[in-house]
């Protein structure tokens, strides 16, 4: 039904036009949502025992019994498909969300240093390894959560000096971008031989080490997030006028800032605590997801963790296939998937959709 | 309703931008608010808006919703022109744009004629339709004082006057406390029911065109040589000659 059904006085046209749009959009994401729904399966399907889509579809959907499908398909390749989704999608997020607020084309959290601060957190843990009570197990994602946090505090800290201006938000993203790049050379220049491989492979990136737990927890800061996302969406969406004209709107930018830069503290330090430093996901996710469905934000972050659970989805499937039988970390496929495709992002112009 | 300023001074850090400006902008009533580059123009109406602090009292008498026109400063967002519009409602909507906040952007960007261009993106706009676009988001909250900074500035002559008629029009209908900022004294002549000529922070004159805009006036407050001469419908022209000294 469209307005024009109910209200006489309303000419077609404009109404009518933006229903038909507000349905080519989620059209778009329902498309994006079935593309999502293939790459998982696919991913599922992926691994050293060949299982074919259709056997592992019909034993995630419970459909058939055969055990030792069953098996697989629940045990393992089950929790890495559903953490691939879920950190694409956190990622994905919290780089649109990033990019809106500091309104900055630029802005993820991993080139804005909360990637980089969960980075040092891991490797501080495994270098003090032994020093420590808690099991490295544990006590290595919380490290990374938490520095993921203290790398978000630092950002608002040094902007909030200037009045937390996007462009001081930015370069204080930057700062501490270098600041904790720094910090890690130095641990992995003093690290044991054994503690400086397990540093790099955990910078690598892998979705190996998934769990049921990590997906629920992972999927418990979505769900934590999703609520005031859809409270603030068009709070964000003004933003994107200018902080002056949202001002004038009612939208106090500053808290709005501080409010999404803890969601992207959180939605970052868990994703990255379980699966390591996957780039590029959070820069190029929100790029592709804009392209189809503007700005307007209640489709922009939909769309954006849609985009990157799938990316992310195709990489572990990549990961898997790019040499048989080996596993090639995530971290290194998504970034050579995100190169190329950002540096065609860049030298395309023909329309400006930033 | 009634806008009205009881010794407004506005400053930043330690520097004085605006000081003790008494004005009332009467209900139907356009004031044009005129002055040289850094007479406080934009800093008064900033504070109009609630936007930066200032000593002594803005108060807006019997009325309350204000709609405030910022400055152009060439942002470009991927948001069509409806979606700038409804951001005026932006208390009324939420993930589903209700009928009814559909329709008040309809009326009043049919209202302002820039109902055709509602599902093109303002950044692909020309100068005057974003105006016009911006301006159907100040007024679509319907506002009951509406405060316009230099809403004509980059615009042609034929927008600057579809914008500053419609303004008028509006105003008027509505009986809006409107307070427009603007550069070019003919437009502001043409235009507002008065003008209020600010230097260097304080308020020189505020009265009707031909009586707010005199050789002598200009000459102080612009350091402009200028000839005065009148419009068919008596309102003044100013030509500017030369700069004074």
């Amino acid at each position: 039904m469209s307005a024009a059904d109910i209200d006489p006085s309303v000419a077609p046209s404009v109404a009518a036009a933006y229903r038909a749009r507000a349905a080519r959009r989620l059209t778009g994401l329902a498309f994006a949502a079935a593309g999502l729904c293939l790459a998982a399966v696919l991913d599922m399907a992926t691994g050293p025992a060949f299982l074919s889509p259709a056997a592992v579809a019909r034993s995630a959907l419970r459909l058939a019994e055969d055990r030792t499908i069953d098996a697989i398909v629940w045990s393992i390749r089950l929790p890495i498909a559903a953490v691939a989704v879920l950190v694409g999608a956190s990622l994905g997020l919290t780089g649109a969300i990033m990019q809106t607020i500091l309104a900055n084309p630029l802005a993820s959290s991993y080139t804005l240093g909360v990637s980089a601060g969960a980075g040092f957190g891991a490797a501080l843990v495994i270098v003090m390894g032994a020093v420590l009570p808690v099991p490295e197990l544990y006590a290595v994602p919380v490290a990374a959560f938490v520095f993921a946090g203290v790398a978000c505090a630092g950002v608002y800290a040094l902007g909030a000096m200037r009045g937390a201006t996007p462009e001081l938000l930015a370069l204080a993203g930057i700062a501490m971008l270098f600041l904790f790049q720094a910090l890690l050379s130095l641990l992995q220049f003093i690290a044991s031989p054994e503690a400086l491989q397990q540093i790099v492979f955990w910078l690598f990136g892998s979705l190996q080490r998934a769990t049921w737990t990590k997906a629920a927890i992972i999927a418990g800061a979505l769900a934590l997030a999703a609520p005031f996302l859809a409270r603030d969406c068009w709070r964000l969406t003004a933003l994107k006028l200018g902080d002056e004209r949202a001002a004038s709107l009612g939208v106090d930018a500053r808290r709005l800032r501080l409010r999404s830069l803890a969601l992207v503290s959180v939605l970052t330090g868990v994703a990255v605590a379980f699966v390591g430093a996957i780039g590029f996901v959070g820069l190029v996710a929100p790029h592709i997801a804009r392209m189809f469905l503007g700005e307007d934000q209640r489709y922009l972050l939909a769309g954006s963790a849609l985009v990157g659970a799938l990316t992310l989805s195709l990489a572990s499937v990549a990961s898997k296939s790019i040499v048989p039988g080996a596993l090639f970390p995530i971290g290194i496929v998504t970034s050579m998937i995100g190169v190329p495709f950002f540096i065609w992002l860049i030298v395309r112009s023909r329309r400006s959709f930033w | 309703m009634r806008l009205v300023f009881d010794k407004v001074g506005v400053a930043y850090g330690s520097t004085r931008v605006v000081a003790g400006v008494d004005l009332a902008v009467e209900a139907g009533e356009v004031v044009a608010l005129v002055g040289p580059n850094g007479s406080g123009k934009s800093s008064l109406v900033r504070a109009a808006a609630g936007l930066v602090r200032h000593a002594g009292a803005i108060r807006f008498e019997g009325g309350a919703r204000i709609g405030y026109m910022p400055q152009e400063e060439g942002r470009r967002p991927a948001l069509t022109a409806l979606e700038v519009v409804l951001l005026g409602r932006i208390r009324g909507l939420g993930f589903r744009v209700p009928d009814a906040e559909l329709a008040a952007a309809e009326a009043m960007m049919t209202e302002l004629g820039v109902a055709r261009f509602s599902e093109r993106l303002v950044g692909e706009l020309s100068g005057g339709q974003r105006q016009l676009v911006y301006l159907a988001q100040a007024l679509v909250a319907e506002p009951e004082a509406l405060l316009l900074d230099e809403p004509t500035s980059a615009l042609d002559l034929r927008h600057q006057m579809d914008v500053l008629a419609t303004v008028r029009r509006l105003t008027r209908a509505r009986g809006l406390a409107c307070l427009v900022v603007l550069h070019d004294l003919n437009a502001a002549a043409r235009f507002a029911d008065r003008i209020a000529l600010l230097h260097e922070g304080a308020l020189a004159c505020c009265a009707p065109p031909e009586a707010a805009l005199t050789a002598a006036r200009i000459a102080t407050v612009f350091g402009v040589e200028a000839a005065i001469g009148r419009a068919p419908d008596g309102r003044p022209t100013v030509t500017p000659l030369a700069a004074v000294g």
